[in-house]
């Protein structure tokens, strides 16, 4: 019960599987998936709306410069004519850092000074040759991106705008651009990152909200499981959880009836065997008196040989009965837990010779029992532990029957082992369990034994009182040994009466 | 507690650039009509394109003209004080240019065009000399490319223009102009 419960520490941090931790992550996955969607498709139209106001702009006053210029500019033009228009547009142009270039055929002219190596993309340049169209194009050069705006001139005749050849290119590098995408990007991950974290709060709300009657479930099992047969849990709503309650409910109710109803007729069964054996016991004296009497006159020869037989049949087993029922008694004592141990310290070897001779086996068990070893426990429990023992072994076994005690210093103190074992022919293993039960026969052969039955259950019964323990086993040279650990100290009230 | 929040935040950062951060590159894309204004050189026996300049509200325009001649600064200058036409009118277009200069006379030399104004008329208004100094070095400029005219060096000629009682030098066309 108290070793199924799982250790408070392990219960507080969140399980890896757990269900909390699932929650929280999928809570989490979510709404870091629906942020980064937002703020993704958010950025993107920012930055397209950026990108496309800055070209739009560039590419509207490029084209008016060369609108305006286009009237001065010589056809055809010479290379001087060429540098003149660069530089005349790249003057009014305004934008930093921009390159004007004016071709025509062979040849280009150039505005300012060129820090750099960059030139017009050569897919620009194709598309401005063949399209006769103004053009624009984003090219990356050294890791900067790079605005290119091809203009090519037509000749001033409305009726036929046939292309000049002369065409001119503005190379702008986007730096304003890039800082203002980079905002957006810190912007975006700035939106993104507190929603994801935002998500965590309803997440462990959540989580909460479904562990706490969870949670109250498994206190409820654990308790049903440590006896608290009327355990109930509040039902609230109409989740499934809150069937699962009543379910647990209806499962313990359930439960706690049958258990009464068993314990019930357990009381009664006992009841009724420890009044029989009582009612029994007072027939019973005068019936032993009786054949006291009967037995006195058989073996002083007043009866004849057949009415004699009849008498010694009547009274043997009016003995027997008289034992049953006195051991009948004995149990149902235990059974009531009105068994009570009255202690004394004394020597084992002394208690077991005593034991022996009162029996009249001291020549017929074999003692292995060093002097000095002292216990302090109930004589007569403990006389009734080893002459059943010794009984059982002379009965069921073989000769040589021997006792062999000895002390142990344990862990949990000092213990008393006491050893009975015969060269019988052991017992099957699958009974070595069952031998103490009330009236199990070892011998199946045999079904009317010498002995109530009960005193292998009552040897049990008195070895468990002293907070002791007994079981049964086979040597491995042949024959049963029955071995009785029993504390030297044994602690008061051992044994749960219930 | 927020182990897994830890765990995402950087993930999520990670995701969000694998869309695409910074700025993309394209290839060329097309944003509207090509300029226009470079007049075609006149093939012989046709007649020639010259700009004149006009007045837009506050910018100088130039409006194509044709003329029987060689487009030349003289026949430029003419058209120009030839004065609007019906749909320069109807444009809204206007000059500032006084119709009492039509015996100028321009000569080239060099670098120089001199316009000389042989009455005695009233100096023109700054706006006047702009259209007439462009209008002429316009005309200079295209007709330059004529085999005559080859060795001027300077693509960009001044003006100077003098008439009984006053005398502009040093002017030129445009925001050179405009600087001093």
């Amino acid at each position: 019960m108290s070793g199924a419960r799982k250790s408070p520490g392990a219960r507080r941090l969140p399980r890896l599987g757990g269900l909390r931790l699932r929650l929280v992550v999928a809570f989490v996955l979510v709404a870091a998936f629906a942020s980064l969607v937002t703020a993704a498709l958010t950025y993107r139209e920012a930055r397209a709306g950026l990108l496309q106001r800055s070209q739009d702009r560039i590419v509207g006053d490029l084209r008016t410069l060369v609108d305006t210029t286009a009237p001065s500019i010589p056809f055809p033009p010479d290379q001087a004519a060429l540098d003149a228009t660069a530089q005349s547009i790249d003057k009014q142009v305004g934008t930093g850092g921009s390159i004007v270039i004016v071709v025509y055929r062979g040849l280009r002219g150039e505005s300012g000074l060129r820090m750099d190596d960059i030139d017009i993309p050569a897919s620009l340049r194709a598309s401005v040759d063949n399209r006769t169209a103004t053009v624009f194009q984003r090219f990356s050069h050294k890791g900067e991106v790079w605005l290119g705006v091809g203009v090519p001139i037509t000749f001033a005749t409305p009726e036929n705008p046939s292309p000049s050849g002369v065409q001119v290119y503005l190379l702008a590098p986007m730096r304003a651009e890039a800082q203002d995408e980079a905002a957006l990007v810190k912007a975006a991950r700035a939106g993104a990152i507190p929603a994801v974290l935002f998500a965590l709060i309803p997440a462990f709300l959540a989580a909460g909200g479904v562990l706490r009657p969870v949670r109250a479930i498994q206190h409820a099992t654990r308790r049903l499981a440590r006896g608290h047969l009327d355990t109930r849990l509040k039902v609230q709503g109409t989740s499934e959880l809150a069937d699962l309650a009543r379910d647990f409910n209806h499962s313990a109710a359930a439960l706690e009836q049958n258990v009464t109803q068993l314990r019930t007729m357990e009381a009664r069964a006992r009841g009724f065997a420890a009044d029989v054996s009582h009612e029994l016991r007072t027939p019973l004296a005068a019936m032993a008196a009786v054949t006291d009497l009967l037995d006195e006159d058989a073996a002083a020869g007043n009866v004849d040989e057949d009415t004699a037989a009849a008498l010694r049949l009547i009274s043997g087993e009016t003995g027997k009965l008289t034992r049953l029922v006195d051991d009948l008694m004995e149990i149902s004592r235990f059974d009531a837990g009105a068994a009570a141990l009255h202690l004394d310290e004394f020597d084992m070897a002394e208690a077991v010779r005593r034991c022996l001779a009162t029996r009249g086996w001291q020549d017929t068990v074999g003692l292995e029992v060093p002097p000095g070893i002292r216990i302090e426990a109930d004589p007569r429990r403990l006389d009734v532990v080893l002459a059943n023992l010794v009984q059982n072994a002379l009965r069921h076994g073989a000769p040589p029957v021997g006792i062999r005690v000895d002390s142990e210093h344990r862990a949990d103190g000092a213990w008393v082992l006491l050893r009975v074992h015969d060269r019988g022919p052991g017992i099957a293993a699958d009974r070595l369990d069952r031998v103490f039960e009330r009236f199990y026969k070892a011998d199946v052969a045999r079904t009317r034994s010498e002995g109530s039955g009960l005193g292998m259950a009552i040897t049990r019964e008195n070895v468990l009182l002293h907070g002791g323990r007994i079981h049964a086993a086979n040597r491995p040279d042949g024959g049963a040994e029955f071995t009785v650990e029993l504390p030297q100290h044994p602690h008061h009230a051992p044994r749960d009466p219930a | 507690m927020s182990a897994p929040g830890r765990r995402v935040v950087p993930v999520a950062a990670a995701l969000f650039c694998t869309f695409g951060c910074g700025l993309p590159t394209t290839g060329p894309v097309d944003a509207g009509i090509p300029g226009t204004g470079i007049l075609r050189p006149a093939a012989s026996g046709q007649p020639a394109s010259v700009y004149v300049y006009l007045i837009d509200e506050r910018s100088l325009i130039a409006v194509p003209r044709t003329t029987p001649g060689d487009g030349g600064p003289q026949q430029a200058l003419n058209l120009l004080l030839a004065g609007l036409m019906p749909e320069d009118r109807r444009k809204g277009l206007v000059t500032a240019v006084p119709a009492d200069l039509v015996a100028a006379r321009v000569t080239s030399d060099g670098g120089v065009i001199r316009i000389d104004i042989p009455t005695a008329v009233a100096q023109p208004t700054k706006p006047a000399v702009e259209q007439i100094v462009c209008t002429v070095t316009g005309a200079r400029v295209r007709s330059k490319a004529s085999p005559a005219a080859t060795s001027v060096p300077s693509p960009r000629p001044v003006v100077t223009i003098s008439a009984p009682g006053w005398r502009l030098e040093q002017l030129g066309c445009g925001s050179a102009d405009a600087a001093p």
